[in-house]
């Protein structure tokens, strides 16, 4: 039943997230404010032969075993299983009981990008060269698999839904999950996503010459293109009356979004950065914020030339003289780009960042580039209080995504 | 539902024909779009039907320079914004071009580049992997492709959530509408029909075989044995009502409520007990204002499979009780077979039968199931007066969406 209720704000109340930095959040947290690089040689699958052999792969992953029988879990993909650790970790954290819940009143919206491609390509691979395969092995294909087994998982029976527009899915999802709640549709949202590295993305970003020998060095001068990732966050958004009654601890507001098109090229944002900047422009118009209120940016900062020049350009044209004095950080220089949950990882960086007044550093940041000349908080986290942030996802085709948070106690 | 979404443009690449007119003509004439598929060998497989588009000629909407790098699903999907487009009468200008949002539905889009590209990196190795398909292997190609050719810069996504895709990409178009963020937004619902895409469904058995049995789409049939694919592509322009009544633009219908839940099961199963896919049905009535008796007829979701018919025909009886027998039923995939984001295109026939006011029929039907039995199946075109229709949408994977579409 929809409830109709006017001005539903929206809280950030449970967290959870599977990175290559640890396999928890408060281990990803603690690393991303130390500086600590995830990337480093993959061994998910052969990488002889690539031109780029290192991204930021997750190890010492145990899944989790609570929620889901050994022989469900068996046909799970990888994604699948970040995005139930994730999951799991996020209910606990935000102390939900769901036995005790209304479970129609919760939902799910996540972003997807390659999903259960890796199973898929074992698949593939054994056909290929004229072997038997399981078709089963093609169960997690579906970008929503991870979605439709988190659900059933926890048994939840609101809203369902799943974004697939590559690297600004999960943030879409995140923006999106949040407006359900304003709707009235939903109370409680798990929302994020997850992401897999697999050969597919490997081989295409490596084909596209798009990936960096070294770890990527987002806004450097000597940047030469970004690092792959994978892991998975997920956030517990809630209904804010109904977070304050149980006395949820509240990590932030989730303010609103904007998504927009370049109408550009499939893979090259506008140089002048159009699109990212009507995104960013329209995010703060929906919020009713002031350019100069800003304080802290999350970059997209994936460390190819172009992207982050055009994304200082687009900075630059939304926030004036302003923009020199926000600081603006990429944590895609430790995690790397996990494409479908790359924008649920900067959500949940963002998030942290206006809790608990720390700006996660952009790393490996060498030389300043005249090109992108803004306050890329090089190699050191800086403690600075933050009311406002922004997370900027841009993706292929020109899909552009801003999410707004808030520091919790300036809601009241 | 405040404001009310209207519909305003409709464009259609199906296996029924490449416009609104031609659909309808055949939709309505229970014609099949069904027919062996010539566009790949299918001869190791059990089946070899597919709803493959035949006569859809590129060069009628796009330049070879612009087509040569796009896979079909996204060429569909431009020559059926297009064609919607036109038909709303709303052309983008620079001045309401971020006012005009794209949000397609799709569950595999284009997959046939993606395999073309793996099988490029198998063959030849990292060295020789052909970046030429890559950027095209992104579920959001067609909903990009989309926006880079008629220059639309307002909010712009793709869903991918299996067979409802198109149904929940519909919905998402509805939020932005009266979230205020946009005028008007096009929604596209595409997906291809290509050799990976068939042999994924066929070793996991969900296709109608050809053995021992007749390959054939029926929907609620007895003898209904599995589905059979389709491909295709269908758009809407929906808008704000105040949106298009300030632009004088003529209306289809509006969409006047929705729903969506969600059903607990394991990968790539039905739900059983309809429990949340006739919650989603109740939800979306109310969400209309409307009562039960108030529906004039059902697009039905169902697709020929064991499982989904039972289940839907199980779900109508739980929300339409004493009334379901009484309400006429009709599954277009009787006449197209299933493909994923295929939501906007059962959207779309149902625009067109608000229009026309008639039902189109389900075809193939001979002995309807004993577990399907109490609907009032239609099997001819009918003529009466429809104000009220439900769009029901049920996915594997448990996914359920549903939408009221009206007469404005």
């Amino acid at each position: 039943m929809k409830v109709t209720q006017p001005n539903r704000r929206v809280l950030i109340t449970g967290l959870g997230a599977v990175t290559a930095l640890a396999p928890n959040a408060a281990g990803t947290w603690n690393k991303l404010i130390s500086g600590v690089c995830g990337i480093s040689a993959i061994d998910l699958f052969d990488t002889s032969g690539y031109r780029v052999r290192i991204g930021a792969q997750v190890t010492n992953f145990k899944p989790p075993l609570l929620c889901v029988s050994s022989r469900q879990l068996r046909r799970l993909s990888r994604c699948d299983r970040f995005g139930l650790s994730a999951t799991e970790e996020a209910f606990r954290d935000a102390k939900i009981n769901l036995s005790a819940e209304n479970r129609e009143r919760i939902g799910i919206c996540l972003g997807g990008g390659a999903g259960g491609v890796l199973l898929a390509e074992k698949y593939r691979r054994k056909i290929f060269q004229g072997q038997q395969a399981k078709p089963s092995m093609l169960l997690p294909f579906a970008t929503c698999s991870t979605a439709d087994c988190i659900a059933s998982a926890y048994n939840i029976s609101g809203p369902r839904s799943t974004i697939a527009t590559a690297c600004s899915s999960s943030a879409t999802a995140i923006g999106y999950a949040a407006d359900i709640i304003r709707q009235g549709r939903a109370d409680l949202m798990v929302t994020g996503g997850s992401e897999s590295l697999c050969e597919l993305t490997f081989g295409g970003f490596n084909a596209m010459r798009l990936l960096d020998n070294n770890p990527c060095k987002p806004f450097d001068r000597g940047r030469n293109g970004l690092s792959l990732g994978e892991g998975a966050a997920i956030l517990i958004l809630e209904e804010s009356n109904r977070a304050l009654m149980r006395k949820a601890e509240v990590y932030g507001e989730l303010m609103g979004y904007a998504i927009t098109g370049d109408a550009h090229h499939m893979t090259s944002p506008a140089p002048d950065g159009r699109g990212a900047a009507s995104a960013m422009q329209k995010a703060l118009e929906r919020c009713n914020l002031k350019p100069a209120q800003v304080d802290y940016i999350n970059a997209h900062g994936t460390g190819t030339l172009i992207n982050d020049a055009a994304e200082t350009n687009a900075i630059k044209k939304v926030f004036a003289d302003h923009a020199y004095k926000i600081p603006v950080s990429s944590v895609k220089s430790m995690v790397g780009h996990c494409l479908g949950a790359a924008g649920a990882l900067e959500a949940f960086a963002t998030v942290l960042t206006v809790k608990h007044s720390v700006i996660p550093p952009t790393i490996s940041y060498e030389t300043s580039d005249p090109e992108c000349d803004l306050d890329f908080v090089p190699n050191k986290a800086r403690p600075q209080s933050v009311t406002y942030a922004m997370s900027n996802s841009f993706a292929f085709g020109g899909n552009n995504t801003t999410l707004v948070f808030r520091k919790f106690e300036e809601m009241r | 539902m405040n404001p009310s979404v209207v519909a305003t443009g409709i464009g259609i690449v199906s296996s029924l024909g490449n416009s609104n007119k031609v659909f309808w003509e055949n939709c309505i004439g229970g014609k099949s779009g069904i027919s062996q598929i010539t566009g790949f060998e299918t001869s190791t497989y059990k089946s070899h039907l597919g709803g493959e588009i035949k006569d859809f000629n590129p060069r009628a909407f796009l330049k070879p320079m612009q087509y040569r790098k796009m896979s079909k699903a996204s060429r569909f999907a431009i020559a059926a914004s297009i064609q919607a487009l036109e038909d709303a009468s709303l052309a983008v200008t620079e001045d309401n071009t971020e006012q005009i949002g794209i949000i397609a539905g799709t569950g595999y889009a284009s997959t046939s580049f993606t395999d073309d590209f793996f099988v490029s990196l198998l063959q030849e190795g990292p060295s020789g992997a052909d970046p030429f398909y890559f950027p095209e292997t992104v579920p959001n190609a067609p909903a990009s492709q989309i926006s880079i050719f008629h220059n639309v810069r307002g909010p712009l996504s793709t869903v991918s959530h299996n067979n409802v895709s198109g149904e929940l990409a519909i919905t998402y178009a509805c939020d932005l509408l009266q979230s205020g963020a946009v005028g008007a937004v096009i929604v596209c619902g595409v997906d291809e029909l290509n050799p990976i895409i068939f042999r994924a469904y066929a070793s996991l058995g969900v296709l109608s075989p050809r053995c021992g049995s007749e390959e054939m789409s029926r929907p609620f049939d007895h003898e209904r044995n599995g589905i059979i694919l389709g491909e295709g592509a269908a758009a809407l322009v929906l808008e704000r009502e105040d949106y298009a009544e300030r632009r004088g633009a003529r209306v289809y219908g509006k969409i006047s409520g929705y729903a969506t839940s969600g059903s607990s099961v394991t990968l790539g199963a039905y739900d059983t007990d309809g429990e949340q896919t006739a919650r989603a049905i109740k939800e979306a009535l109310s969400d209309s204002s409307i009562f039960p008796e108030d529906v004039d007829y059902i697009s039905a979701a169902s697709n020929s499979s064991r499982e989904l018919d039972r289940l839907e025909a199980l779900s109508i009886k739980k929300v339409f009780r004493e009334y379901a027998s009484r309400i006429p039923v009709t599954a277009l995939k009787s006449q197209t077979g299933e493909y994923a984001g295929m939501g906007v295109l059962r959207a779309a026939a149902i625009l067109l039968s608000l229009k026309n006011q008639l039902i189109p029929p389900t075809i193939n039907l001979t002995i309807p199931d004993e577990q399907c039995s109490l609907l009032q199946i239609v099997r001819f075109p009918v003529s009466m007066m429809i104000r009220t229709v439900l769009l029901n949408g049920i996915s594997f994977g448990g996914a359920n969406a549903a939408i009221i579409f009206q007469k404005a």
